[in-house]
């Protein structure tokens, strides 16, 4: 491919070629009104972590995942792709509906209690690299803490503002079932940039206006037919070599239907109850509250936490739990995700993304289970 | 109250404290009575003169009742909607926040977020018969409705109390059944489990069974239903046998609930937020959502 040294400014295009060497431009763009979070190498983790980052080096390229059920490993790849490995086990959920998080602070005086609620974080997120599941996630977690009467104040602060910069994907893993949930594995609405890579260009495309004012600051060059050709090519086929599928046809009422079926009894001496999938689900948004108080019983904090209902004090009352049973708490995640998430938001709860198949300890994999109540092949 | 719609079409109920459905707010308790040896009405209102003034609520709503640094836990508001500028939560201390609210009295503080929760249907009902029945602590969320029938009493025909409780030291309210039975067309039938030794003239039995000495009618009543979720079985199964629809039977449906406004995912019933969908719903919604670990 022949590249000019010279850079177009695109002001009206809403795509433009990128090369790979000028990713830092972006980043760098980012950085000046946005806290930027990108997938990063953990040594400790040997595993791709989200983490907020202060230079472009410390986004993870060139790394090579595989991922199967209840196994992940990575290791550098033969130095093509910047972006050829899937999902790690953290979603933007993580910073959007962190997993402690405090709701108020204040204290008891003679009078009573004043309460106050902590600032807003400084700087807007931007989310680069996150993938189409992803984007799509945070949308669905839209649907839980920013709906017409009850905006959750502390999602919508760290929500307002942030930029989505989406790398589609061209590589998906042995976990994957974007396609099938209809939402990747290009991105197609949530995003305010969506990247994809080629051999050695991005093609860069705005999704919003402001995703067009970064765009016409980056030194890229107009985009090409060839190239948007060239770019969907590889879209589509990542379509086939995605490892999972999952037939969704009618799936809520089937799985509604479905609540006696025998395999749930399956779950009761498989799943171990160990709360990984609602940690790394990026719609996962359960939670419970932990009110603080110091020695002199004045000064008090209350504490948002991540909760599970795989937890089995979760849905306790007095003693009385209404999902006593192991294999009750895997159908009613199960069923919520894939079937009652659809009755209360008009979307699945499920994006596809494949982590808790990834992350279980003992590889039960959710398109499985779901096409087993089906009962027919996925 | 205002309501809004989700994406999905469900009506919601925005907390009328604050903006922000997680801060509690200021209430001062006015008055404490005696309901039984584990159970007070607090009458409350709010510090703040506006929120005092303009908070509203209906019957079968439900306040987050706590303290900052302790907790707060979902309590059914047992006051009739139509007070304005106060309100009141019969509570049993039978937990943290209302073991500490067992401590309280006149003149203490109190953090109040609210109210949430889908009402019972006085306004669908006008016109009907109306069969209140209770077991134990459900009473509290059915005296708000009944006192608040008795408020418009001509709007009702005739309005029947079925009430139960373990013992005769476990019922609440005793002090308002002489106001409630003597008005016109309205009758209070009193049961327990098990005398356990008090001096008790009245049935004994089940809840159920005073539907047997009830002179209730399937067609023209609509039946409003709290207690235990076996207690609120086997009288469903009682109704249903003598012809009440499933359409025309509501209950009060009790799930763990932290958040209060749909988000903290404890109180599911299926798809349902009971916090939020609930606790009042029609018996014909829950259909197939009952006593299976769902």
């Amino acid at each position: 491919m022949v590249r000019s040294k010279s850079t177009i400014l695109i002001r009206e295009s809403r795509a433009g070629v990128l090369p790979k060497q000028d990713l830092p431009a972006l980043i760098t763009l980012l950085q000046e009104s946005h806290e930027v979070v990108a997938p990063t190498y953990s040594p400790e983790g040997r595993c791709i972590l989200l983490e907020r980052i202060t230079s472009p080096r410390q986004i993870a390229t060139g790394y090579r995942d595989h991922q199967r059920p209840g196994h992940y490993t990575i290791q550098k790849g033969d130095g093509e792709l910047l972006f050829g490995y899937a999902n790690g086990p953290h979603s933007p959920k993580r910073f959007l509906h962190p997993g402690r998080l405090t709701l108020f602070t204040g204290e008891w005086n003679d009078r009573g209690f004043s309460l106050s609620v902590p600032p807003k974080p400084d700087r807007p997120y931007a989310f680069f690299g996150i993938r189409p599941c992803d984007s799509f996630g945070i949308q669905v977690l839209d649907r839980t803490f920013l709906r017409v009467a009850n905006v959750d104040v502390h999602y919508r602060a760290r929500r307002a503002g942030a930029f989505i910069a989406v790398v589609n994907c061209t590589e998906p893993s042995e976990v994957c079932f974007c396609a099938s949930m209809g939402t990747g594995p290009r991105a197609e609405s949530g995003y305010d940039l969506r990247l994809t890579e080629m051999a050695e260009d991005f093609l860069v495309e705005s999704g919003t206006g402001r995703g067009a004012a970064v765009l016409a600051r980056l030194p890229a060059r107009a985009a090409a037919s060839v190239q948007l050709a060239e770019a969907d090519r590889l879209i589509r086929e990542a379509v086939p070599r995605m490892g999972r599928t999952l037939n969704t046809r009618n799936l809520p009422k089937i799985l509604r239907q479905g609540l006696e079926h025998p395999h749930w009894d399956v779950m009761k001496d498989w799943c171990v109850g160990c709360t990984n999938c609602t940690i790394v689900c990026p719609t996962c948004f359960c939670n419970d509250v932990q009110d603080h108080v110091d020695l002199e019983l004045r000064r008090v904090r209350r504490d948002r936490v991540w909760d599970s209902c795989f937890a089995l004090q979760f849905a306790e009352m007095r003693g009385v739990n209404p999902r006593e049973e192991l294999k009750h708490r895997y159908r009613h995640w199960c069923v919520h995700k894939l079937g009652y998430w659809v009755e209360q938001y008009g979307v699945f709860g499920c994006v596809g993304c494949g982590r808790c198949l990834t992350w279980c300890p003992v590889g039960i994999d959710i398109t499985q289970v779901a096409a087993e109540i089906r009962g027919g092949r996925p | 109250m205002t309501r809004g719609l989700t994406s999905a079409g469900r009506p919601e109920s925005r907390a009328a404290t604050s903006a922000d459905p997680w801060l509690l707010v200021e209430a001062v308790i006015r008055d404490v009575r005696e309901e039984s040896y584990d159970t007070r009405t607090y009458t409350l209102s709010f510090k703040d003169p506006a929120l005092k003034e303009g908070y509203a609520f209906r019957a079968g709503q439900y306040n987050m009742l706590g303290f900052p640094g302790i907790g707060d836990a979902a309590i059914s508001i047992s006051s009739d909607p139509g007070v304005r500028t106060t309100f009141q939560h019969t509570v049993r201390a039978v937990g943290g926040v209302t073991m500490a609210m067992a401590r309280m009295g006149p003149g203490d503080v109190v953090g109040i977020r609210g109210p949430f929760g889908n009402p019972w249907p006085v306004e669908e009902a006008r016109g009907s018969d109306l069969l209140l029945i209770a077991g134990g602590n459900g009473m509290a969320t059915l005296r708000s409705a009944l006192e608040e029938a008795l408020r418009r009493r001509g709007e009702y025909g005739e309005v029947t109390l079925l009430y139960g409780a373990r013992t005769p030291r476990d019922l609440l309210f005793t002090a308002d059944f002489d106001r409630w039975s003597v008005q016109r067309d309205t009758n209070l039938l009193l049961t327990v489990d098990r005398a356990d030794g008090e001096p008790w003239t009245g049935h004994v039995g089940v809840v159920p069974t005073l539907l047997d000495v009830a002179r209730v009618s399937p067609e023209t009543s609509v039946v409003l239903l709290c207690g235990p979720e076996v207690m609120m079985e086997f009288t469903i199964i009682a109704l249903e046998k003598r012809g009440f629809r499933s359409e025309r039977i509501f209950l009060s449906m009790e799930r763990r609930m932290r958040c209060g406004v749909a988000q903290c995912g404890h109180c599911f019933l299926g798809p349902k937020f009971v916090c939020q969908d609930g606790p009042v719903f029609r018996y014909s919604q829950l259909n197939g959502l009952w006593g299976k670990g769902v």
